[in-house]
């Protein structure tokens, strides 16, 4: 096994995959979960290109036109989720004021 | 009573955790060894790619791959950002923000400086994307940038423009890509396969849409919610708010 610069690539990929998963899992809020997912996707895209430059004789297009396509979907689902999180913190702030209206006219 | 079980559970929920992390090192060292010792990695489609080059059109071999040997890729991604866009519109409606604040003269200036040139780059990008590294996505995401930039200074050009121009923009861009996928199936017989004559001007004004939708699009995602609407909308809205505060 000879231990090559793309090696190297693809561990770091690896780890941060390993890293986002670990935020996914482990925190609470949403935002980090959000935060998470999006190192996941970039551990993911270093991974892909690793995976293109190959041998280094002859570098696949088609990883990098994954990515290419790849990134733009993360951005669109990080804006998705964002507006979620945030549609979930208005109707929590929603629900504690009427809470503390039952509670003051009660 | 209560201290005890609050105790339980958070030592359980230490021991959760520990765990996850213990399967995660695991998970980490299956993947590592798969990665060191997977063999010699294969050369993929780059000679084939190679051999059907100067039936593309284009000679980058990325942008190849993106608008025509997989064009459907990009097609379906242009719908995946049209989607987000409705969605975050969908969940967050036009509120007045409070009034912006007066910024400074050197970002206005800056912003008077930068504009210009981000249109010029995105537009090189989007001509290079022909024979070497750029393209739509790149081009796209340079007027993206602008975009927002555009936002942070609450720009006045931003008032400026029409109202149906960013929600048509961004419809433009998935509609434009589908009528021309359905245009060739309906002159070739294959869906998005162009002609070997027609290709190039096809690849290329597909590019310029798309990069003019992807910016819009990706300028509209970072603003967050609904651009300020048209009367008869707004005032349904205004209709609807006025209900609620009588509830």
């Amino acid at each position: 096994m000879i231990f090559s610069p793309g090696h190297v690539y693809g561990l770091t990929g690896l780890l941060l995959f390993i890293v986002g998963l670990a935020g996914l899992i482990l925190c609470a809020q949403l935002l980090r979960k959000i935060l998470a997912v999006n190192i996941m996707a970039s551990g993911v895209f270093l991974f892909l290109v690793t995976i293109a430059h190959g041998n280094g004789v002859l570098i696949d297009p088609v990883p990098h036109a994954m990515v290419l396509t790849g990134i733009v979907v993360s951005v669109s689902s990080t804006a998705v989720a964002l507006a979620l999180a945030g549609r979930v913190q208005d109707m929590a702030h929603c629900r504690d004021l009427l809470k503390k209206k039952a509670r003051g006219e009660g | 009573m209560r201290a005890c079980e609050s105790t339980g559970h958070r030592c359980g929920r230490r021991l959760g955790s520990l765990l996850s992390l213990v399967m995660l090192a695991m998970l980490f060292a299956a993947l590592a060894w798969g990665c060191l010792t997977g063999g010699a990695p294969s050369s993929g489609l780059g000679q084939s790619v190679d051999a059907a080059l100067h039936d593309s059109g284009v000679e980058s071999r990325v942008t190849a791959v993106l608008l025509n040997y997989r064009a459907y890729d990009t097609l379906l991604e242009c719908f995946v950002l049209f989607l987000g866009v409705v969605v975050v519109w969908s969940l967050r409606p036009y509120r007045p923000q409070h009034p912006d604040p007066p910024i400074g003269s050197i970002l206005a200036s800056l912003v008077r400086f930068l504009i210009p040139l981000m249109v010029l780059v995105g537009g090189y990008l989007l001509w290079a994307g022909s024979n070497q590294a750029g393209g739509a996505f790149q081009a796209g995401a340079i007027l993206g940038g602008a975009g927002v930039l555009l936002l942070l200074a609450s720009s006045p050009l931003l008032h400026v423009l029409p109202k149906v121009l960013l929600p048509g923009a961004i419809c433009l861009g998935p509609l434009f890509f589908l009528v021309v996928a359905v245009g060739a199936m309906v002159l070739g017989g294959v869906f998005l396969g162009y002609r070997r004559e027609t290709a190039a001007i096809v690849i290329v004004v597909l590019e310029a849409v798309a990069a003019g939708a992807i910016g819009l699009s990706l300028a509209a995602l970072f603003r967050g919610s609904r651009p300020e609407e048209t009367s008869s909308a707004q005032a349904r809205t205004d209709a609807l708010t006025q209900e609620e505060g009588q509830e």
